[in-house]
């Protein structure tokens, strides 16, 4: 990713079952629909399921030798 | 289309068939389909066939059972929407001359895969996350703008349950009534989406017949539309799921103008239903109902054969079971039986234009609009 991208989330869902990403989700995990400048994503969440609207940022995240996009949504 | 109707439909029960071979749900869905039509084998002019797990020549090997008569077999695979992909086969090689009647078949095995069939491998980052994802997604979506509860979906649901009662045929058949409090009560999936909200794969056979002239009990083919999946930036995910909203708006559109008809004009409707929200998502993208109505006829009986706007009356993907490449045909092969009055206890009152919709893995989608 060349850099984190402002979105806003358009809707998301909870998936109360392990994520098969190690070390991420492995209670359960989020996924959104964000849209961003250019287009709508898929994908992960880092934090509680965010609704509708709330906006953020999509980053790189780490986890073992595995690098995921997540959603992070900004602080309030 | 003028001219172009299905003169007989055949469809096995959906279920578990355990070591069945797979062909012989072809074979048994198309003789019970010619025997439907009042017609032999040998006046078939050609065949499609459709399956998405099948070993391959599975299509010639059920066409060969039926007879060695020398016709074209041509097999198609378009997952889901498979059975509506070999159907539209089927109405063109008639409607353009090729042949007077031709016969599309539809067989799938989910449960217990036939030998040397194919599995779909996991490639892609997201075929690792549960297939419910996006469906979910959409479906938070349509809850979000019709202000509403997932007591909507759930109401769906037990709609497609409860007519999966009335239909002999469909692998999912309670006993009791199901009510909208156990299909919210099941293992949650994805929010909002229930174990209950989900389909059933299974196995199944369908057929349908079509041929160029009228017959006895022959329904008309009013227009059958496909499409793959167009662009569309709002639409994130790609690969093995299906297409947008947009793409059903598009074929559908393009089916209601070809068969000169509006969504009013609609009596029964048959749809793609992975999730009981993807009923609510088609409904909405074929403007057959608006966002916030889609909701009040959930739960007030609408979508249910006496309601105003019947849909998936043989219970769908969720009840009646999702065969893959069977589908799409037993989706037809109910509106075939609305439209001649043979749906027995439930029947819809006096159903002039049907509307099937399927929609494949990957982004087939197709359209079809039927008529008495």
């Amino acid at each position: 990713m060349p850099g984190d991208l402002t979105a806003t989330v358009w809707a998301s869902t909870f998936v109360p079952t392990k994520s098969p990403i190690a070390g991420y989700g492995q209670e359960g995990y989020s996924v959104a629909w964000v849209d961003t400048p250019d287009r709508r994503l898929q994908v992960l969440v880092w934090g509680s399921r965010p609704d509708p609207g709330t906006v953020g940022r999509v980053v790189e995240k780490t986890f073992g030798e595995t690098t995921i996009i997540v959603f992070e949504g900004d602080p309030t | 289309m003028t001219g172009v109707r299905i003169a007989g439909v055949g469809v096995t029960p959906f279920g578990k068939y355990g070591d069945t071979p797979l062909a012989d749900l072809g074979v048994t869905a198309a003789e019970t389909a010619l025997k439907d039509a009042g017609l032999d084998y040998d006046a078939v002019g050609e065949v499609f066939t459709s399956c998405s797990m099948a070993p391959p020549q599975t299509g010639l090997k059920v066409a060969h059972r039926l007879g060695r008569t020398g016709i074209p077999v041509t097999a198609v695979e378009s997952a889901s929407a498979g059975g509506m992909v070999a159907l539209r086969q089927a109405v063109w090689a008639v409607a353009s001359g090729r042949c007077h009647t031709a016969l599309a078949i539809g067989y799938e095995k989910t449960t217990a895969l036939e030998p040397g069939g194919v599995v779909p491998a996991a490639v892609d980052f997201w075929d690792r996350f549960p297939p419910q994802i996006h469906y979910a997604i959409e479906a938070n979506r349509w809850l979000y703008e019709a202000q509403c509860g997932p007591d909507a979906i759930g109401a769906v649901a037990a709609k497609s349950y409860n007519q999966a009662r009335l239909n002999p045929l469909a692998a999912r058949r309670n006993d009791d009534e199901v009510t909208v409090e156990q299909v919210m009560s099941s293992r949650m999936v994805a929010e909002p989406l229930t174990k209950m909200m989900c389909h059933a794969s299974v196995d199944g056979g369908a057929a349908i017949v079509v041929t160029g002239g009228d017959r006895p009990r022959s329904v008309a083919v009013n227009s059958i539309e496909q499409t793959s999946w167009p662009q569309d930036p709002t639409w994130p995910v790609e690969g093995p799921c299906v297409g947008p909203p947009a793409q059903i708006t598009l074929t559908a559109q393009r089916a209601f103008d070809a068969a000169r008809v509006a969504p009013a004009d609609v009596g029964i409707v048959s749809l793609h239903d992975m999730c009981a929200s993807e009923e609510i998502t088609a409904l909405i993208a074929m403007g057959l109902a608006d966002v916030k109505e889609v909701a009040d006829l959930a739960q007030s009986g609408g979508l249910a054969s006496g309601g105003r706007l019947p849909t998936n009356t043989d219970g769908g993907c969720l009840a009646r079971g999702h065969a893959f490449g069977a589908t799409g045909l037993a989706q037809a092969a109910e509106i075939v039986s609305q439209l001649r009055g043979e749906a027995d206890s439930r029947q819809v009152a006096d159903p002039r234009i049907g509307l099937a919709q399927a929609m494949g893995g990957g982004g087939s989608c197709v359209v079809a609009v039927l008529g008495r």
